[in-house]
């Protein structure tokens, strides 16, 4: 692993700053082997009745906890406060993890973040003592109230989920590191290319939090490791601070001294 | 005497004096599981010792793949 400074989630430090999720992958093997490769610590999951014919999700539960990981999840499909508070109980009692991925759907057309609801959850959440991961649309108000109400962390969305567009609106996610430069910050959403996590990563986006990219990619396991390397690419590159970009251009090789084999009689 | 629930909107008859966990038991849950009842979360410390009546709404909900 590079020497890059970790990922802090509510006091966790972690090495890897890619979180993954577990669905939409080919098969149950497909998506232990993606995970794996991904050097991701953090796998997302979610709930759903329970289907008896189907050994009741046993087998996946079995799976993923032998994955050894940190387990965030989420709310994925509430509409409503209520729903989604119901839903964090359940996942704290089963998952025995107090973090929650904080999601309440506004919109079913390109499921963006209701703010409203979740500023009321992410309240209600915080003070029944759960560390929540709020998903939230780029804007820096919303993101501000998030904060005040004492998140740690802020996952706003690059595009919508699943599109895999990247990041839509750079300068809204820039304005949102720029005015919270002690949160961690995490894109959660849209990211489809490795290049495109490479961008949030420069800009100094904390982590990554994707799930499509991989489970769509052709090759899952081969994209996973593409993931973890263009990551930590970024946070380098980050870290090392890129140079300043110019309008013209300058030599890189040293002129003085040069012989003046090149030079042309004109006269 | 048997009361009515739905679990999962499965309807399912049970004994009168049944608890939440005799209930889900007879409708073959498998754990680990989360129970709702008529939407309010009840905690597993309580599964045995809470009373279901006619017309209880009851929701199984387990571990799943998600993003």
């Amino acid at each position: 692993m590079s020497n890059t400074k970790p990922l802090n989630i509510y006091g966790t430090e972690l090495n890897s700053r890619l979180l993954i999720g577990s669905a939409l992958y080919p098969s149950p093997q497909v998506m232990q082997d993606s995970i794996r490769h991904s050097g991701a610590q953090v796998v997302t999951l979610s709930l759903s009745r329970q289907n008896p014919q189907a050994n009741g999700g046993a087998s996946f539960w079995e799976m993923i906890q032998s994955l050894g990981l940190h387990l965030l999840p989420n709310t994925a499909g509430c509409h409503s406060t209520q729903e989604a508070v119901n839903m964090a109980k359940m996942s704290r009692e089963l998952f025995q993890t107090d973090w929650i991925k904080l999601e309440l759907v506004g919109d079913d057309y390109n499921l963006q973040p209701d703010p409203i609801e979740l500023v009321k959850a992410t309240e209600i959440l915080l003070n029944d003592g759960f560390k929540v991961l709020p998903y939230c649309t780029d804007d820096l108000v919303i993101a501000r109230h998030l904060v005040e109400l004492g998140c740690k962390v802020i996952m706003p969305w690059g595009s919508p989920i699943g599109t895999g567009k990247g990041l839509l609106n750079p300068y809204a996610l820039q304005a949102i590191r720029d005015r919270f430069p002690e949160i961690t910050l995490i894109v959660d959403s849209g990211i489809g290319k490795p290049s495109h996590a490479i961008q949030a990563m420069e800009m100094g986006v904390d982590a990554i939090l994707l799930n499509t990219a991989v489970a769509h990619a052709h090759e899952p396991v081969k994209m996973a490791q593409a993931f973890a390397k263009a990551i930590e690419a970024g946070r380098l590159a980050h870290e090392a601070g890129p140079m300043n970009e110019r309008s013209t251009a300058i030599p890189s090789t040293p002129t003085l001294d040069q012989p003046f084999w090149h030079q042309i009689n004109y006269g | 005497m048997n009361i009515t629930l739905h679990i999962n909107d499965n309807p399912i008859d049970v004994p009168q004096n049944s608890t939440l966990l005799d209930a889900v038991t007879a409708f073959g849950a498998l754990p680990p599981f989360a129970l709702l009842l008529n939407q309010n979360f009840i905690p597993a410390s309580e599964h045995a010792s809470t009373a279901v009546q006619e017309n209880d709404r009851i929701e199984i909900i387990s571990a799943i793949q998600g993003g």
